[in-house]
This record gives structure tokens, C-alpha cells and sequence, in this order.
């Protein structure tokens, strides 16, 4: 796995189901820059790219996936000790690095990301995406705990993650 | 007479298209500021009447729907379930502080100060702890503006529901109830 090789994987999450999930893959090159938006189907498409062209990725996408569902528990146990919304890095598995950070209404963003990043670049994005959430909220038709798929709401999101991780 | 003298004019022009430029952004909902900056600005009121007018309406309808007072009351704490929690998440926003409450204490006070301030102008006008129930707490509110028009006091369920909102979503189940107490004052 080269050095330059990073993967973030965003996913909001309140008492049940994921409400979104994003991925923000950086590759070799600069310019190469792919990423896929769901909410459940993305398990599925996961795992699947086992066998492109960067097996790791493959690999860690899985995995990915069994790591924030692992936090939880942490993100759970630390949310009530820590009175701020920033709970900083909450697990650390393998490479994998994840970082939480959770609303007044207990709705959770999980960032996985591989490699060392900033903590200041994080806690910028998860305050962009805080304004995103809530500005969506704000729509008296979104019912709260509900998935998101507001298509605007997932440029932004992507639009904020490359400008503070890329 | 000469028309144009009276009032000004205004030209409305057809949009240049002399330069290749960019599309025309649109403005979208992300784009406009959520508001806060400390929250000490007071945003735009909502007239009394205008919520009046459109509580009755939602009260009505549910009345319509209901079959019972436990039902109308169970619909109407509904609706204010879903209003408490996206007030919680506006108005901790507009904080900018970015703590969350984690105390009961803590966030029963911020209900009663901050959100009431922020949804009816004016902070709840005591907050009490049950001397019967240990985990019992009673929010007093004078003047409800649920019930500022109407003479039964189970419209105030909407309140309720706000309330219970608020508390769900911060991780405190709650249950909420709302009582009237004779001589002047009202319970929330």
C-alpha cells in the first residue's frame, strides 16, 4: 500500500440505521478521485472490489465497516463522560483510525481514516458537516432519525472532506 | 402629467449572456446562514395570532382524527416530539459552544432558560423538583401559548411533546405530562 494512499469513509449515524455514508478515496495520483454515496447498498458494492485494481482497498472496506460498528460502544461510553460534541479519536484498530464526534439531538458522525490527519482538519469538517445536518434538519418534511438523501447535502459533504483532507 | 416623475422607475434588463460565464448558482438551502453568533440576537417573531390561528387548525385536525382525549393528546405530543428535537439541535447550534448536556440537571435547565426562551420569548417561569418522586420534575409556565386562546388544557400535550423532544434526543427518556394548577399558574 503506498504512502500517498488514503481513505476516508464518513458515516452519520443515529439510533438505528446508518442515515448516510460517504467515501472519499485518495489515490496514487492527485487527480484520481472516486467515491461512492449510499446507505445500505453500499455493503453490498463494498465488498465486491476485492478484486480491483488496489486489493487493500477491498480489504479495508469490509472492514471498515465491522470498525465503526465496533466504535459505537466507545462512541456510547465516552459520549457520556465527555460534555463536548468533538469526541476526538475513540478507536484505534490496525491502521484504521476512527473519530467521532455527536450532536445535542445524539446523532453521531464517524470519520475512518487511515493514516495520520490533523485533529483540527477533522474537528473543521465535522463542524461543516454539523451545519449541513442541521440546515437539512431544518426541513419540517425530514422526519429526524431518517435517512438522508438529499443529493445537495452529499455534494457538500464530499465538497467539505476534500477541501480538508485533500 | 408626466408618469415618470411620480414613482421611480426601474428598468428590468434581460441578463447579459456577452461573456461565457458560469451557470447561475442556486441558491439552496446550505447556502443561507443558519443564524446564532452567540444566539443573543433575538431572531424574527412569529406573530401570537399567526400561531394561534395555525395551532387551532392543527388541534382541529386531530380533533377530526381522534376518537378520544388520550388520543388527541397522544397526536399532539407527537407532533411536538418532532419539533423538540430539531429545536434542540437549531438552538445548541446557534450556541457555537459545541458541548452537548450530559447532566439531568443541566439539560432540564437548559430546556427551561434557553429553548423556552427561544420558542415562546420568555424563560419557563421555574423549574421545581417533586418532593414525592425522586425523579420527578415540574416546569411551571404561566401564560402557555398553546392555551392562550383555548379553555382545555390538553392542547398543551404539544408542549409536552416538545419537552419530552428535547430530553429523548439528548439520551434522557422521558415522560411528560401536562397538568394545570388552580390560582394563576400552569404546568408545562
Amino acid at each position: 500500500m503506498s504512502s500517498t494512499y488514503q481513505n476516508f469513509r464518513f458515516v452519520i449515524v443515529g439510533s438505528g440505521d446508518p442515515l448516510y455514508s460517504t467515501e472519499i478515496n485518495r489515490g496514487l495520483s492527485s487527480n484520481q478521485q472516486s467515491g461512492s454515496s449510499g446507505i445500505q447498498g453500499e455493503n453490498s458494492s463494498g465488498t465486491k472490489e476485492g478484486t480491483g485494481g488496489s486489493g487493500s482497498s477491498g480489504g479495508e472496506n469490509s472492514q471498515s465497516w465491522f470498525v465503526l460498528h465496533c466504535s459505537l460502544d466507545m462512541v456510547d461510553n465516552i459520549s457520556w463522560t465527555n460534555g463536548g460534541m468533538f469526541l476526538k479519536t475513540v478507536d484505534k484498530m490496525m491502521s484504521q483510525q476512527v473519530s467521532a464526534f455527536q450532536t445535542a439531538g445524539s446523532i453521531k458522525f464517524l470519520l475512518i481514516h487511515s493514516g495520520q490527519r490533523q485533529e483540527d482538519s477533522i474537528k473543521n469538517f465535522f463542524h461543516d458537516v454539523y451545519e449541513l445536518y442541521v440546515k437539512h434538519s431544518m426541513n419540517p418534511l425530514y422526519k429526524y432519525g431518517t435517512a438522508i438523501t438529499s443529493k445537495t447535502f452529499d455534494s457538500r459533504v464530499r465538497a467539505s472532506a476534500r477541501k480538508y483532507f485533500l | 402629467m408626466n408618469p415618470s416623475s411620480q414613482y421611480p422607475t426601474r428598468r428590468i434588463e434581460p441578463p447579459h449572456h456577452n461573456h461565457q460565464s458560469s451557470p447561475p448558482r442556486v441558491q439552496s438551502i446550505y447556502d443561507r446562514p443558519l443564524g446564532g453568533n452567540g444566539g443573543t440576537r433575538p431572531g424574527p417573531a412569529v406573530s401570537l395570532s399567526a400561531f394561534a390561528l395555525l395551532y387551532s387548525e392543527l388541534v382541529q385536525y386531530h380533533q377530526n382524527k381522534s376518537s378520544s382525549m388520550n388520543d388527541l393528546e397522544g397526536n399532539l405530543e407527537r407532533c411536538g416530539m418532532e419539533v423538540g428535537t430539531k429545536v434542540l439541535e437549531l438552538v445548541s447550534f446557534r450556541e457555537r459552544s459545541y458541548k452537548r448536556e450530559t447532566r439531568l440537571m443541566n439539560i432540564l435547565h437548559h430546556l427551561s432558560i434557553t429553548i423556552w426562551r427561544y420558542l415562546f420569548g420568555r424563560s419557563a417561569d421555574s423549574l421545581e423538583r417533586s418532593m414525592d418522586n425522586d425523579d420527578e420534575y415540574m416546569i411551571y409556565d404561566d401564560r402557555a401559548v398553546t392555551s392562550s386562546f383555548c379553555n382545555v388544557r390538553s392542547v398543551d400535550a404539544f408542549v409536552s411533546g416538545i419537552i419530552a423532544g428535547v430530553l429523548n434526543a439528548s439520551g434522557f427518556g422521558a415522560r411528560v405530562t401536562a397538568h394545570s394548577v388552580s390560582a394563576g399558574g400552569d404546568e408545562g
